[in-house]
C-alpha cells in the first residue's frame, strides 16, 4: 500500500539553491542592490535600485522569461542563502517604505510549471519523487535568471551606466517582452 | 561774506585752469549728468578743507586724469583750487589748496608740496594768514556755518536729521543758554531755604507734628515726582533710540517689507516644491516588485500555465474515472455471474449441493455417465457440464471464507491510484492567479499613467524652480539697487524686531503722553497743595520769614525755567516764521502748507513738519515741496546769521531741485532771483534741454532769458568736451563757458 505525499509547491518554497554565475555578482547584483544588508535611507542607498540582492535575481528571471532567453549556467556559481518562501517579505529594516509582495513566489512558480517538462501525474502517482520535480523547476528558474543576467550584461557593455537611470529597469524589461 | 571767485585747476575733470566769478544773489552753474556738477561742489569742499588733506588716497582722487596723461616722465603738474572771498567791508580774502604731482619713469605718481594757504593781498605782494584764522578767526566762513551753507543733493537739506542741529543753532543764535547758571543757583537757594523753613518749624510744638507729617508727605511726593521724571527721561531715551532705529531703516522700509514678503513667497514656493516632490512616484524599481509591475509581460505565461494545469487536472481526473469504471465493471460482472448461478441453481438442482457428494460427481465425470439418472454424460455435453458445475458449486461451498478475503484485497488496490495532490493544488493555484491575481492587462496603463503623472509633476516642479529663481533674482536686484548702504538682507532677517520697533514707538509715546499730561502734573499739583498746607502751619516768625524767602526762590527758578522754555519756543517760532515767508515766496502758485518747527516731547528732538491750516500734519509731502520746505528753513537760518553775526554767508547747493517737475524748477529759480538778496551758488541741470538732432543738452535760451529778465546774474555752462572716449577717463575734460545776458 502507498502513502500520501506533500505537494510540490510547498517543497519548492523551501529551496535555497537559486544559483547564478559569479561573474554577475559585482557588476550587477552588488551594484544595484545590497548584497549583505544596509538600509534604504543610508548614504549607500544612493544609486541602488533594489533593497535586496534576490530582487535583482527576480528581475533577471522575469527578464529572461519574457525575452525567452534561457541559458544553462556556466563557470563558478553562487546562490542566495534565502528560501523562496522569504522572497517579498519586507519586514526587515532595509525595506523601509516598502510593501510586501509574497504573491510573487506564486507567479514565479506558475512560470516554472509552465516552462518545465515535468511529469506531475507520475509525481502524484508516487512513481516519480517530488525532489526530482523540484530540481527541474529550480533548473528552469536559474536558467531564465541567467538569461536575464546576460541580457543586462550585454546592455551594460554598450552603455555602462544604463541601469543608473530612474526608469531603466522598467524600460529595459518592457523592451524585452518577446513572448 | 560772498564768494567772488573760484579757480579750479587740474582738479578731476577740470583740466587746466577754469575760472568762475560770482556775485551777490543767485549764481547758476548749468550742467547735465557727468558734466562736472558734483566735481564743482567737491572742489569747493576741497578748498574749504572739508576733506582730510593727509589722505593720499583722497588727494590722488583729485588729480585730473587728463593732466596726468599729458605729463611726461619726470614732469611736474599742479592741482590747485583757489577761492576769493569778499567780506562785508568789501575786503578780499583768499584761500588756496594745492599739491604737486610728479610722474615717474615707470608711470607711478608721487604727491608733494601739499599746501592749504590763506592770504590777504597787499599793495605789493601778499600776507599769509593761516586758513583757520581766516575762516574761523575772521568769521569768514566758520566751520559751524559751513554746515548750513554747503549742501550736496536734496537729502542733505534736512539739517534736523542731525540731532545736534538745534543745540548748535541755539548756541549760535540765541542767548537762552545764558540763563542756565541762574536756574542752577535759584534751585539751590530754593532747596536751602526750604531746609531752613523745616528746621524752624520743628521748634514749634503746636504745629510741629503736622508740619513734620506734611514734610514727610512732600518728601514722598517729591520722590514720586523724581521717579516719574526719571521714568520719563528713560522713556524719552528709549523713544529716541527706537526712533533712530526706525529712521535708520526708514528709507529702506518699503524695500525691507518687500524683500521680506518676497522671501515669504520664496519659502512657500520651496515648500510647494517639496510637496510636489513627495508626490513623485519615480522609484520605478520598487514598483516593479511592490506593485507587481514586473508581471507586465506575464499574461501568455499565465495562460499557458492555466491551460497546462487544466489539461493535467483533466488527465488525472480521467484516469481516476477510468479506474473507478473498471472497478464498477468488475463488480457488476461478479454480481451478474452470481445472479446467473443462483438462477441456474433454482431451475435445475433439486438436490442439495452436497448430493451427490464431491467424490461421486468426480467419478460421474470420469465415467461420463450420470449416476443419479443413469443417462450418458459425454464430455462437452450439457449433462457433463451440469455435473461439472454442481461439482464446482460444492467445492465453493466448501471454501466460502477464501473467496471473501480475495474480493476485499482487489477492492483496496482500486482506490489508491494517485497518492499525491500536487496537480490539484497547482490547478487551484492557476485558477486563483488567473481569476483573482493581479490584473496584468492593466499594468501597462498603470505604468504609463504613473509616468505621465510624474512628468506633469516634474513640469510643475520646474515651473516652481523657475518661480523661485525669479524671486531670488528679484530679491538680489532689489538688494543691489539699495542705495542706502544698509545691510538690507540683515534687516530682513531682523524683520520681526523691526515690526516691534513700530509698536514699541507707539506704546512708549502713549506712556510719555500719560506721564507728561497726567501723572507728573498731578504730582506737581499735590506738591503745590502740600506747600499751601505747610504754609498754614508756619506760625513762628522765623519760619514765616524763611518761607517767604523759599517762596521767592521757588517762583524765581520756575520763572527762569519757563523763560528758558519760552525762549526755546520763541526761537523755533521765529525760525518757523521766517521759513514760512521763504516758503510762500518759493512755492508760488502751489499748495505750500505751513512749516512748523517744534520740539517733540517724546524724545526732545526738533522736528520740521508741514501742516495744513487745520494744524494737521502733512505726512508725505511731494519731494519738491519737501525740498522747498527745507530750503526755506535754510534761508531762515541764513537770515538769522545776518541778524546775529552781522555777516552773511552764501548757500552753495548741488542739484537741490532734481526732484522738481520741469517748469517748476525754473519758477523756483526765478523767485530766488527776484526775491532773495543773498548769495546762492546753485549747480543744476535746470535750463538745459535735449536737442533732438544732436542728442546733446543745450541751454533753454527762452527760459534763461526769462530768468535773466528779472535780474542779470552770472550763469556758467559746464559740459564735457566733445569727442571723449567713454572708456578713457583721461579724455574727459569739463569745459566752462560763462554766459552773460
Amino acid at each position: 500500500m502507498k502513502n500520501t505525499i506533500d505537494n510540490i509547491y510547498d517543497i519548492w518554497l523551501e529551496c535555497m539553491n537559486s544559483n547564478f554565475e559569479e561573474r554577475f555578482l559585482e557588476p550587477i547584483i552588488k551594484r544595484y542592490s545590497y548584497w549583505h544588508g544596509g538600509t534604504s535611507d543610508s548614504v549607500e542607498s544612493k544609486g541602488r535600485s533594489f533593497n535586496a540582492a534576490y530582487e535583482v535575481y527576480i528581475y533577471a528571471f522575469f527578464l529572461g522569461l519574457y525575452a525567452n532567453e534561457r541559458r544553462p549556467l556556466d563557470g563558478k556559481k553562487r546562490h542566495f542563502s534565502m528560501e523562496m518562501k522569504r522572497w517579498g517579505n519586507v519586514s526587515e529594516d532595509r525595506f523601509k517604505n516598502r510593501k510586501a509582495y509574497p504573491i510573487i513566489q506564486k507567479y514565479v512558480f506558475a512560470a516554472l510549471i509552465a516552462k518545465t517538462e515535468i511529469d506531475l501525474l507520475a509525481i502524484d502517482r508516487g512513481d516519480l519523487s517530488i525532489d526530482s520535480g523540484v530540481n527541474e523547476l529550480m533548473k528552469t528558474l536559474c536558467e531564465y535568471a541567467n538569461g536575464g543576467f546576460y541580457l543586462m550584461a550585454d546592455k551594460m557593455e554598450n552603455v555602462p551606466d544604463y541601469f543608473d537611470g530612474n526608469s531603466a529597469f522598467i524600460d529595459f524589461l518592457h523592451q524585452n517582452i518577446n513572448i | 561774506m560772498i564768494i567772488s571767485k573760484l579757480v579750479i585747476g587740474n582738479f578731476r575733470s577740470y583740466y587746466g585752469e577754469k575760472i568762475f566769478e560770482f556775485k551777490r544773489g543767485l549764481n547758476l552753474i548749468l550742467g547735465s549728468n557727468g558734466d562736472g556738477k558734483t566735481t564743482f561742489y567737491d572742489a569747493l569742499e576741497f578748498v574749504l578743507g572739508e576733506q582730510n588733506i593727509d589722505s593720499n588716497v583722497y588727494l590722488r582722487s583729485c588729480i585730473s586724469a587728463k593732466m596726468l596723461a599729458n605729463l611726461a616722465a619726470g614732469e611736474k603738474g599742479e592741482v590747485k583750487v583757489s577761492l576769493e572771498m569778499q567780506n562785508n567791508a568789501n575786503q578780499k580774502r583768499y584761500v588756496e589748496r594745492s599739491f604737486d604731482v610728479v610722474k615717474g619713469d615707470d608711470g607711478a605718481i608721487s604727491i608733494s608740496n601739499v599746501q592749504h594757504l590763506g592770504y590777504v593781498k597787499l599793495a605789493i605782494g601778499r600776507k599769509s594768514v593761516p586758513v583757520s584764522s581766516l575762516l574761523q578767526g575772521e568769521a569768514l566762513f566758520p566751520a559751524v556755518i559751513k554746515k548750513y551753507s554747503l549742501f550736496k543733493g536734496e537729502r542733505a537739506l534736512n539739517i534736523f536729521e542731525d540731532k545736534t542741529t538745534l543745540q548748535n543753532l541755539i548756541n549760535l543764535f540765541s542767548d537762552i543758554k545764558e540763563m542756565d547758571p541762574y536756574i542752577a543757583f535759584s534751585r539751590f537757594a530754593e532747596k536751602t531755604s526750604e531746609i531752613a523753613v523745616s528746621n524752624a518749624q520743628k521748634k514749634n510744638k503746636q504745629t510741629g507734628v503736622k508740619a513734620a507729617n506734611l514734610m514727610e508727605e512732600r518728601s514722598k511726593l517729591e520722590k514720586k515726582l523724581k521717579d516719574a521724571q526719571a521714568r520719563l527721561e528713560t522713556l524719552q531715551k528709549n523713544y529716541l533710540d527706537t526712533n533712530q532705529k526706525i529712521e535708520s531703516i526708514e528709507s529702506d522700509f518699503d524695500t525691507i517689507e518687500l524683500v521680506h514678503s518676497m522671501q515669504d513667497a520664496l519659502k512657500q514656493v520651496e515648500i510647494d516644491i517639496e510637496t510636489e516632490k513627495s508626490k513623485l512616484r519615480e522609484n520605478y524599481s520598487v514598483s516593479l516588485l511592490d506593485d507587481l509591475w514586473i508581471l507586465e509581460g506575464f499574461q501568455p505565461i499565465l495562460e499557458s500555465f492555466a491551460e497546462k494545469m487544466t489539461v493535467l487536472s483533466e488527465q488525472k481526473q480521467t484516469l481516476i474515472n477510468l479506474d473507478k469504471e473498471a472497478k464498477i465493471r468488475r463488480q457488476a460482472k461478479i454480481e451478474a455471474e452470481q445472479k446467473t448461478i443462483e438462477e441456474f441453481k433454482a431451475k435445475l438442482v433439486q438436490l442439495p449441493w452436497y448430493i451427490p457428494d464431491v467424490k461421486t460427481m468426480q467419478s460421474m465425470l470420469e465415467k461420463e455417465v450420470c449416476l443419479v439418472c443413469g443417462s450418458k454424460a459425454v464430455k462437452g455435453s450439457d449433462a457433463y457440464n451440469h455435473i461439472a458445475s454442481r461439482l464446482q458449486e460444492a467445492l465453493e461451498h466448501l471454501a466460502p471464507k477464501k473467496e471473501i478475503i480475495d474480493n476485499s484485497e482487489e477492492s483496496k488496490e482500486d482506490t489508491i491510484l494517485f497518492i499525491g495532490k500536487s496537480i490539484d493544488y497547482i490547478h487551484q493555484l492557476s485558477i486563483q492567479l488567473y481569476n483573482y491575481g493581479k490584473n496584468i492587462s492593466e499594468i501597462k496603463y498603470e505604468i504609463e499613467n504613473v509616468k505621465l503623472g510624474n512628468e506633469k509633476i516634474q513640469n510643475h516642479i520646474s515651473k516652481k524652480y523657475e518661480q523661485a529663481d525669479s524671486i531670488r533674482t528679484k530679491i538680489a536686484q532689489i538688494l543691489a539697487q539699495s542705495k542706502s548702504g544698509n545691510d538690507i538682507g540683515g534687516m530682513v532677517g531682523n524683520w520681526s524686531n523691526i515690526k516691534h520697533w513700530f509698536s514699541d514707538k507707539e506704546s512708549i509715546s502713549v506712556e510719555i503722553d500719560r506721564l507728561t499730561t497726567k501723572i507728573i502734573p498731578q504730582i506737581k499739583e499735590s506738591i503745590r497743595q502740600n506747600i499751601e498746607e505747610y504754609k498754614k502751619c508756619a506760625v513762628s516768625s522765623a519760619a514765616k520769614e524763611f518761607l517767604k524767602i523759599n517762596n521767592f526762590f521757588r517762583l524765581f527758578s520756575n520763572a527762569l525755567e519757563n523763560a528758558e522754555e519760552r525762549g526755546l519756543e520763541e526761537f523755533m517760532g521765529r525760525l518757523a516764521e521766517s521759513a514760512n515767508k521763504f516758503l510762500s515766496i518759493l512755492n508760488v502758485d502751489d499748495f505750500t502748507g505751513i512749516i512748523r518747527i517744534y520740539r517733540d516731547i517724546r524724545d526732545n528732538a526738533v522736528r520740521v513738519k508741514l501742516i495744513d491750516k487745520s494744524g494737521k500734519i502733512i505726512e508725505n509731502p511731494n519731494t519738491s515741496l519737501y525740498t522747498t520746505m527745507h530750503l526755506s528753513v535754510l534761508f531762515a537760518i541764513s537770515e538769522l546769521t545776518k541778524d546775529n553775526f552781522d555777516n552773511d554767508y552764501p548757500l552753495i547747493l548741488d542739484a537741490p531741485t532734481s526732484s522738481f517737475d520741469e517748469g517748476k524748477d525754473k519758477t523756483f529759480y526765478q523767485v530766488m532771483n527776484e526775491r532773495l538778496n543773498k548769495q546762492c551758488i546753485v549747480v543744476t541741470k535746470s535750463f538745459l534741454v535735449k536737442d533732438e538732432d544732436t542728442e546733446r543738452f543745450i541751454i533753454d535760451e527762452k527760459g534763461l532769458r526769462k530768468l535773466l529778465s528779472v535780474r542779470q546774474i552770472p550763469v556758467y555752462r559746464i559740459e564735457k568736451m566733445i569727442g571723449f572716449d567713454k572708456q578713457d577717463l583721461s579724455s574727459i575734460e569739463t569745459i566752462v563757458t560763462p554766459i552773460y545776458y
